[in-house]
């Protein structure tokens, strides 16, 4: 690199400007000077960017014509909210169409709605295990089968060999909220009962009589998404009939091609199976989305990008 | 618009092309290298009088400094040259046309160069104007008509209906909807999706609510079709009732996140490894955790990427007493003892939890609500947070400074010139009871515009009425947003 095309090097600014420093008026001047420099400098840019705007006709681009404001004011009322309306009057209800099931839906009540047409929630497991419970015409021989896997003593018990074969769902426990974010190790509000499962029936557990039994009154299509039984009535509008046919097909005749082939696979890996309940079951494809981990998100970030 | 310079410009970008102009711009305008800085130090005074100003400018055909003092026209009549580039912005002078003239080729070259000296300088940004396009002129020229957010104005602002005890997600809506940079971005329509028109992207649902709010219409939105989006994606949230606000939001950004991948080419996905989806951007954080050793004193360190950050609320009166407690040093006891790899044994140790990176967004979460399994509690302690929040003191750089013991010198630690002062914008809050309660949101819609959102109906609010409230979910935005250079 050739050395600076000027009469002094930067070494020698350094030392010159420590010189010169030294004397307290010179140090003011020169204090005064870069602040008006300073201050020029930015006035300047404003009178450029001003000045461009005004040349090249993008302050009067940007600018265009104001909207007619008086429509959008906000109303200064105790008795108002900033649009006008009345806060004693209740909002007119309106309808929606369902998204899941396409129905028209009252807007105030379409959270209960979409709760139980997804066929989800906390609750619509209790409310199913009450349902099943209630309409149940043999009461203490179910009480046995709304209760959790996890503590099901008769688990590893010989009686329920034959049922095992025939099983095709699963009742897993697998219902805990994707804890994603850390910073809060725990967040403990408003959700406490939302990790235990509160009793789903499952038809593995039932004998063939109680199933036949429980399928005479509910609709009993496995959910998709909660792996529960439809508790609704026989002719519930959620399911079809060729669905209600499957599933009874497969959960009341053993000799059905499906469920033996699963039976014979259930035995191949051996029984009785391992501890650990889940990875016992015949595993369907349904359940291996469940198992999805959840999306990790990448350590670090910092500001945007610049947006142009 | 009309930037195309002058006939003498055209003239001479016709003979001698930019390269005259990019020259003095790298190297006496915006210095792009350390070499120029040099160039620019030593050189920049006026040929004829010897001094640094007024006003300096270069000819451009024979790079002659000059002030415009009369040196430049005194140059301009001697050598007949007319185009003169001002050295502080680099905006070039016609002594012909008498005046600053503006070409598109020229500013677009400047722009260029201020980037890129920013990134020399390992400086953010600096504040550019927008500079529309072709076709962005030609949108402003056909249409008119300007929108204008003011404080008075209803616009921007929307009541959301309650859906049957769905107060919990119209206060997350309304947080998001008012957080300054996320209704830049879809605003901006930043958001190109290729599920697009499917309904399937919670992503787009939101880029829809934002039209729905600066519509200007007045009647209650309906948010059936998000909430049903959120539900599909977020299972676990399940069913409605007992909603909470903070774990909806949690999953709100979750879904978002996920969906924000939908118009984005695997190969941009990610750069350096870490996601840069709006959402990422805006709200996410690195949360560092020191453990050290008592007997050795070494330190194991991880980073941990955060969303919000949730506070325990009994004891400190205020939100930075209890960011305080948040970032101290923790002894962790002789019962849980952690294996040191240095020692390779059990030890004792501290751990202390900081602030490694910041997010855009600081979210805060007030841990109100104790479940144990005697008791379920609310804990309405009073806590105290502030309009404007300074996170300096709860940073992972400051917090070791202090440590050592430098902050109270002048020995500046590393990134004390950052800017880390944040804005509240929303709040939640929760009233009543755990099995009875309700959901507002108090939020800003500009600088000292506050309003309440309590469902469908939305009343301006003092911020005084703010900061009195009692605060569940608390949202702070940074105040000085710095930006990174992307050079071409």
């Amino acid at each position: 690199m050739n050395p600076i095309a000027s009469e002094l090097s930067m070494n020698d600014l350094n030392n010159k400007f420590f010189e010169i420093m030294q004397d307290e008026g010179v140090a003011e001047e020169a204090t005064n000077f870069i602040y008006e420099s300073v201050f020029d400098d930015v006035t300047v840019g404003f009178l450029f960017e001003f000045h461009h705007g005004l040349k090249t006709g993008l302050t009067e681009l940007i600018e265009g014509e104001k909207e007619e404001e008086d429509v959008y004011k906000i109303v200064n009322s105790p008795e108002c909210d900033v649009f006008g309306f009345s806060i004693l009057k209740k909002t007119p209800d309106s309808n929606c169409s369902c998204p899941n099931c396409e129905r028209p839906v009252s807007a105030t009540r379409f959270a209960p709605h979409l709760e139980k047409c997804m066929g989800m929630g906390r609750n619509s497991s209790r409310i199913a295990s009450r349902r099943i419970a209630s309409n149940s015409r043999e009461p203490t021989s179910y009480a046995g089968l709304l209760s959790d896997d996890e503590d099901d003593a008769d688990w590893a018990g010989g009686s329920l060999q034959n049922e095992r074969r025939k099983r095709r769902i699963k009742n897993n426990n697998n219902r805990k909220p994707n804890k994603l974010h850390n910073g809060n190790s725990r967040n403990n509000n408003g959700n406490s009962n939302s990790d235990a499962n509160d009793g789903g029936a499952t038809y593995e557990t039932m004998t063939a009589n109680e199933k036949k039994n429980l399928l005479l009154q509910i609709c009993g299509v496995v959910s998709e998404h909660t792996k529960k039984l439809c508790t609704r009535s026989t002719r519930c509008p959620q399911h079809t009939e060729d669905q209600r046919r499957a599933l009874r097909n497969s959960v009341l005749e053993p000799s059905t091609p499906e469920s033996a082939s699963m039976g014979a696979a259930a035995d191949e890996a051996g029984s009785p199976p391992d501890s650990s309940p889940s990875s016992s079951c015949s595993s369907s494809s349904r359940k291996r989305d469940r198992h999805k981990a959840p999306p990790k998100i990448n350590k670090r970030n910092k500001e945007p990008a610049n947006r142009d | 618009m009309n930037d195309n310079g002058c006939i003498h410009l055209n003239n001479f970008k016709a003979a001698k092309g930019t390269n005259p102009y990019k020259i003095v711009h790298a190297f006496f305008v915006s210095c792009t290298s350390f070499e120029a800085r040099r160039y620019k130090a030593t050189s920049c005074l006026c040929f004829a009088c010897g001094q640094p100003g007024p006003r300096m400018h270069s000819c451009l055909h024979c790079i002659y400094f000059a002030c415009y003092a009369g040196h430049i026209q005194e140059h301009s009549k001697a050598k007949k040259h007319f185009l003169y580039v001002d050295l502080s912005y680099g905006n070039v002078f016609c002594t012909q046309c008498k005046d600053y003239i503006y070409d598109r080729e020229l500013t677009e070259i400047a722009m260029n160069h201020r980037l890129k000296e920013a990134k020399s300088l390992g400086i953010s940004v600096p504040f550019m104007p927008w500079l529309p396009n072709t076709n962005e002129a030609l949108a402003l020229r056909r249409l008119r008509k300007r929108r204008l957010i003011g404080p008075h104005t209803t616009i921007g602002l929307r009541g959301l209906q309650n859906l049957g005890s769905t107060c919990f997600m119209n206060c997350i809506v309304q947080t998001l909807i008012h957080t300054p940079l996320l209704r830049d971005y879809f605003l901006g329509e930043k958001h190109k999706c290729k599920a697009q028109g499917t309904g399937k992207c919670l992503v787009c649902e939101v880029s829809k609510l934002f039209q729905e709010f600066y519509s200007g219409a007045k009647t209650p939105l309906t948010l059936h079709r998000l909430l049903h989006l959120i539900w599909t994606h977020a299972r676990h949230l399940a069913g409605y009732e007992q909603q909470d606000a903070h774990e909806f939001f949690i999953a709100t950004l979750d879904v978002l996140h996920r969906h924000c991948m939908n118009g984005v080419e695997d190969t941009e996905k990610k750069e350096n490894g870490r996601c840069n989806c709006i959402i990422d951007q805006i709200f996410t954080g690195g949360l560092q955790s020191d453990v050290v050793c008592t007997s050795c004193s070494g330190v194991s360190t991880t980073i941990d990427p955060f969303w919000d950050i949730s506070l325990d609320v009994a004891g400190p009166g205020s939100l930075q007493a209890c960011l305080e407690r948040f970032t101290r040093a923790e002894h962790l006891g002789s019962a849980a003892k952690i294996k040191c790899s240095n020692c390779r044994a059990y030890r004792e140790s501290t751990k202390q939890l900081t602030l490694e990176t910041l997010p855009i967004v600081a979210s805060f979460h007030l841990k109100r609500f104790e479940h144990s399994s005697q008791i379920d509690r609310k804990i309405s302690a009073f806590v105290s947070f502030p309009a404007e929040l300074d996170m300096t003191p709860f940073m992972s750089t400051h917090r070791r400074a202090v440590d050592v013991g430098v902050a109270d010198n002048n020995n500046a630690p590393e990134g004390i010139f950052e800017d880390n002062r944040y804005s509240l914008f929303a709040v939640v809050n929760h009233l009543g009871s755990l099995d009875a309660g309700h959901y507002t949101a108090y939020v800003r819609q500009m600088k000292g515009s506050w309003f309440k959102c309590d469902d469908h109906m939305i009343t301006r609010a003092s911020l005084r009425e703010v900061l009195d409230s009692e605060g569940y979910l608390l949202f702070y935005h940074k105040t000085v947003l710095e930006y990174e250079c992307e050079v071409s």
